[in-house]
């Protein structure tokens, strides 16, 4: 029971008052029961649930009992004065079941259900909600009800902002304040000048919270909201982040055989080549917000074998909306030449329309470059991170991203993301930064300051700001080790951004890939990442290695429609659920999960992060009764050649590897064993 | 190390039947609720078996209404709340198919408003716990066609609030409980890209105070229904590592009461069904040797919901 002490053990509770107080309840519930049955609406028995209702409020039906009395004593009464009377009584009624329990739903919703009628005062409401929010001024009831009483009266939201004031000056801990403050400022502010001002004026009131409270998170969550409200933009997307081909880029098309496979080579950040099987060449298209379709023409001068309708699939793992978008653009052999592409991409917000264009060129016969074996395994050369390392304290971790960080530089590929900031947003967030720093002198390592700090100088964006946001971060994981996967995800988050920024920070990157391996390929092992972000700037990649880290999903990599091969060894990949978004890369043959955590845990937190029947988007999968419906829903379809997953609590179980076995028909090797 | 009392606690639910004190009447318009809390419990502790489901079988059949919907108890009105109780305790018998699907479909999808919400019963009561119920209830009976899913996700998006969580209502303040319901709702619609992982992660974490237990909205005491209602909803969204585990569940089994069984909401406090429910339920997210795991938004045991979409394991 909420709040009621245990009875200590060896003592027995005095029964025979409980008894009584048993009796009487048990009367007065079967009394209404019996008269809710038989439609009595007598006085008599509207007061024995009257006291049925105030010893406990929670007797739902005693409430609908008495909705149908006011309506039969309505059918007899039409006088609206002593049908005002019958309704203040049911406010009275209501007052009295709140004082026995405040929380009470259904004594709530019945004094909205008699306010609904119109004909009792407004004012009276107020002033009961003035004294509950005084003595009560988190009960969420009671704000519920004032929001109602507001709308009924109708108050504006700039007449309601001064309650909101008033509340947060005569508490600053006062969470429920900050978030109906929140709520009205969304619809007062309307044009940039009045959100100016009206900012201005919030980080002034959020200011003296920080000073007088600085250990309560109320303040510090209203900051965010804040943020987000300095930092919006007006034309809010979705925009182009991403595309393959590039734009720009020159594609080399040569057709063995008359059709199949097809063999590219394109330029890029660095010249690379891929054969594909499908007879078509995969187009990407990467956008900074999900849509539920894409406004996209392809267009190929001069034109190419059949125009057909080119259609876009969304990639996400949930299947629509997504950010990124994928088209076939087919290539026979009949289409030897030389081509222009251009791919028109328009958002429907904005209207703006996004042009990528390449050039492509056709040939055919054989270029004698690539030849594929079965037996390939997937290795790479020179030293990879050691299990040992692995173990190792990831603070350790963070500090060898640093290592090789380089200096980001702007001006990257297709750098559509970059901000364009008024002065006046500007301005703000640098008396804010100022603000915080000051606080930060009297409060020195003090969770709520960092953690702000380090989002406003984010929001910022000036890339001089990133390494301090990084070692923020790295601060806050270790003073506050209960979240310390939260900080250690914003950090590994921002490290992404940080090094694909700009080609130069990625080449960086590549000091131990340069030499003994192919362009198209990207090592970023042992760096303690926790998610593969910033996607849309590394759709060029092929050969992906990301073993030694800490993933726990592979969401994102679903992008990555050249990608041949993956190493995703030694992560944290708690089930077969989280490799979900492999599904959709349809050109991946190698693939190693060896070493992860599949298998190991009870509880699958990736089981609702991508389409089955649990989440209604597939009707009973494929009919899997073996209980292996994850790896069928997961590998089926996918046409691995070879897969590791040795070193899974998985790996050992018979059952495991026959389901993956019977999911992956063109499977060559597993576990370097023939299949 | 406090340890977990497994036969204490399944004796003491099973002694809850029997209760006559003042408790048990306050309870008795809720009992469909409370026997779908104390039968899950029992059946995470492998202990379903010992009840007998033909009876309560019986019993929830004697709480339905023609139109449908299941009252608390026997001459209770229906209501949105007893009617998820009722199929969740049939799923967990396995006996889904003695009731009328259709019959049910066509009183949930009556109590569905223009706007997507749901009312709880034929009063109108508005509320984002009715859209989960709702949508819990029509999943597991395969009756998810009979409303209009896009709408009801629209009004729980509506719900949104600036830290990432939900309301009772367009404009209510987040509460986990709340947040529970909207983004298990969102979960089994396939529309959980609507929910903003990383805001509404970082301010359920933030939920967990120094000393392990879990709160249900800012500079509030800790409770151990949280540890339900705030954990399921971390690990659907896969953020629960980012809160300590093991401080939770050192919370969790100092609110157990040693000598007697059951759970409270805080250590010393009086037990009941609830608290045990949802705290042997959070220890089961904690994945805590010796219990059945539980699917974060079916609230069922995940053997149970399993056998719903997929049928018998062999």
């Amino acid at each position: 029971m909420h709040g009621r002490k245990r009875f200590p053990v060896g003592q027995t509770p005095d029964k025979s008052k409980d008894q009584a107080k048993r009796e009487k309840l048990k009367k007065l519930l079967s009394e209404t029961l019996q008269n809710h049955h038989d439609r009595c609406y007598t006085k008599e028995a509207l007061q024995k649930n009257a006291q049925l209702l105030e010893l406990n409020p929670e007797f739902y039906t005693g409430w609908n009992y008495r909705k149908l009395a006011v309506r039969h004593l309505f059918d007899v009464e039409t006088d609206e004065t002593v049908r005002k009377t019958i309704l203040d009584q049911e406010l009275q009624l209501v007052e009295r079941a709140l004082q026995s329990n405040v929380k009470s739903y259904g004594a709530w919703y019945h004094r909205k259900w008699v306010i609904e009628f119109g004909l009792s005062s407004l004012d009276h409401e107020f002033m009961l909600l003035k004294k509950l929010l005084k003595v009560d001024s988190r009960n969420f009831h009671g704000w519920n009800y004032r929001r109602f009483a507001i709308k009924k009266k109708g108050t504006t939201a700039e007449e309601e902002l001064d309650y909101a004031t008033e509340k947060i000056n005569e508490n600053f801990s006062n969470y429920s304040a900050w978030h109906y403050r929140s709520t009205l400022l969304s619809s007062v502010i309307r044009d940039k000048k009045s959100k100016e001002e009206i900012l201005d004026e919030e980080y002034k009131l959020v200011n003296q919270a920080y000073f007088t409270e600085p250990d309560d998170q109320s303040a510090w969550f209203y900051n965010t909201w804040l943020l987000g409200e300095t930092n919006s933009r007006s034309d809010a997307g979705p925009h182009v982040v991403g595309s393959w081909p590039e734009n720009g880029s020159i594609i080399s098309v040569n057709i063995q055989d008359g059709a199949f496979p097809l063999t590219v080579s394109y330029k890029t950040i660095v010249n690379s080549e891929q054969t594909f099987t499908t007879g078509a060449l995969p187009l990407v298209i990467t956008l900074d917000k999900m849509v539920s379709s894409l406004a996209a023409t392809v267009r190929v001068e001069p034109e190419i074998g059949n125009p057909s309708e080119t259609t876009w699939r969304p990639l996400s793992a949930v299947r629509v909306p997504s950010k990124t978008w994928v088209a076939d653009l087919p290539i026979s052999s009949s289409s030897e030449g030389k081509y222009t592409v251009f791919l028109e991409v328009s958002s429907p917000t904005v209207g703006e329309v996004t042009s990528v264009s390449f050039n492509l060129e056709i040939t055919s016969g054989d270029p004698g470059s690539r030849k594929e074996t079965d037996r390939e395994t997937f290795s790479w050369p020179g030293k990879s991170a050691s299990a040992g390392e692995l173990e190792a304290d990831t603070t350790a971790k963070l500090e060898r991203l640093d290592i090789c960080g380089p200096t980001a530089e702007a001006g990257c590929t297709q750098d559509t993301t970059e901000l364009k900031r008024a002065n006046w947003q500007e301005k703000l967030l640098e008396a804010q930064i100022e603000i915080l720093r000051d606080l930060l002198e009297l409060e020195r390592n003090s969770k709520w300051p960092l953690l702000t700090l380090a989002r406003v100088l984010a929001a910022h964006g000036s890339t001089s700001f990133t390494d301090e946001v990084l070692e923020l971060y790295k601060l806050l994981s270790d003073i506050n080790p209960d979240h310390g996967d939260y900080y250690k995800a914003q950090y590994s988050c921002l490290y992404i951004d940080k090094v694909t920024r700009s080609a130069d920070g990625l080449k960086k990157l590549w000091w131990d890939c340069q030499g003994s391996l192919s362009s198209g390929w990207l090592r970023w092992n042992g760096l303690g990442l926790h998610e593969f972000k910033y996607v849309e700037r590394l759709l060029w990649v092929q050969r992906l290695d990301l073993s030694h880290n800490r993933l726990r999903t592979l969401n994102g990599l679903e992008a990555l429609q050249l990608l041949e091969a993956l190493d995703v060894s030694h992560n944290k990949l708690p089930s077969v659920t989280s490799l979900a978004s492999l599904r959709a890369v349809r050109s991946l043959q190698y693939l190693n999960i060896s070493h992860n955590e599949i298998g190991s845990h009870p509880v699958d937190t990736s089981r609702y992060s991508f389409p089955s029947a649990l989440t209604n988007e597939v009707r009973d999968h494929l009919g899997e009764r073996d209980g292996s419906w994850e790896i069928q829903a997961v590998f089926g379809g996918m046409k691995l050649k070879v897969l590791a997953i040795t070193g899974n609590t998985a790996a050992s179980d018979e059952q495991f590897r026959k389901s993956i076995l019977k999911a992956l028909p063109s499977l060559k090797l597993l576990d370097e064993e023939e299949v | 190390m406090t340890t977990f009392q497994l036969e204490k606690h399944v004796n003491y639910i099973k002694s809850l039947d029997k209760k006559t004190d003042f408790d048990s009447v306050v309870m008795e318009h809720l009992r469909m609720s409370g026997a779908y809390w104390g039968l899950t419990a029992l059946d995470l502790m492998h202990s379903l078996n010992d009840m007998n489901g033909e009876e309560i079988a019986a019993w929830i059949l004697k709480c339905q209404h023609d139109c449908g919907g299941f009252g608390g108890n026997i001459g209770h009105d229906p209501h949105i709340l007893y009617t998820l109780s009722a199929v969740q305790i049939l799923a967990l018998f396995n006996k889904l198919h003695i009731l009328d699907a259709d019959k049910i479909a066509r009183y949930i999808s009556g109590l569905q408003r223009e706007d997507g919400s749901f009312a709880g019963d034929e009063w109108g009561e508005i509320d984002t716990r009715f859209t989960y119920t709702a949508v819990l209830c029509l999943s597991l009976l395969k009756r998810l066609d009979s409303i209009n899913v896009e709408k009801a996700a629209d009004f729980i998006v509506r719900c949104r609030n600036f830290d990432g969580g939900f309301g009772c209502t367009p404009g209510a303040e987040s509460h986990a409980g709340q947040i529970f319901c909207c983004v298990a709702a969102l979960a089994i619609l396939g529309a959980l890209h609507h929910v903003d992982r990383d805001l509404l992660g970082w301010w359920l974490c933030e939920r967990q105070v120094k000393a392990g237990g879990l709160n249900g909205r800012p500079e509030k005491l800790p409770d151990v229904c949280y540890s339900w209602w705030v954990l399921s909803s971390l690990v659907i969204i896969d953020r629960a590592h980012w809160i300590n585990k093991e401080k939770l569940r050192d919370f969790i089994l100092n609110c157990q009461d040693q000598e007697r069984g059951g759970i409270s909401d805080a250590p010393d406090d009086a037990v009941d069904v609830f608290h045990t429910f949802f705290g042997v339920g959070g220890l089961s997210l904690l994945e805590y040797p010796g219990l059945k795991s539980i699917d974060p938004a079916y609230a069922l045991p995940v053997d149970v919901v399993d056998r719903v979409f997929y049928g018998q394991k062999n």
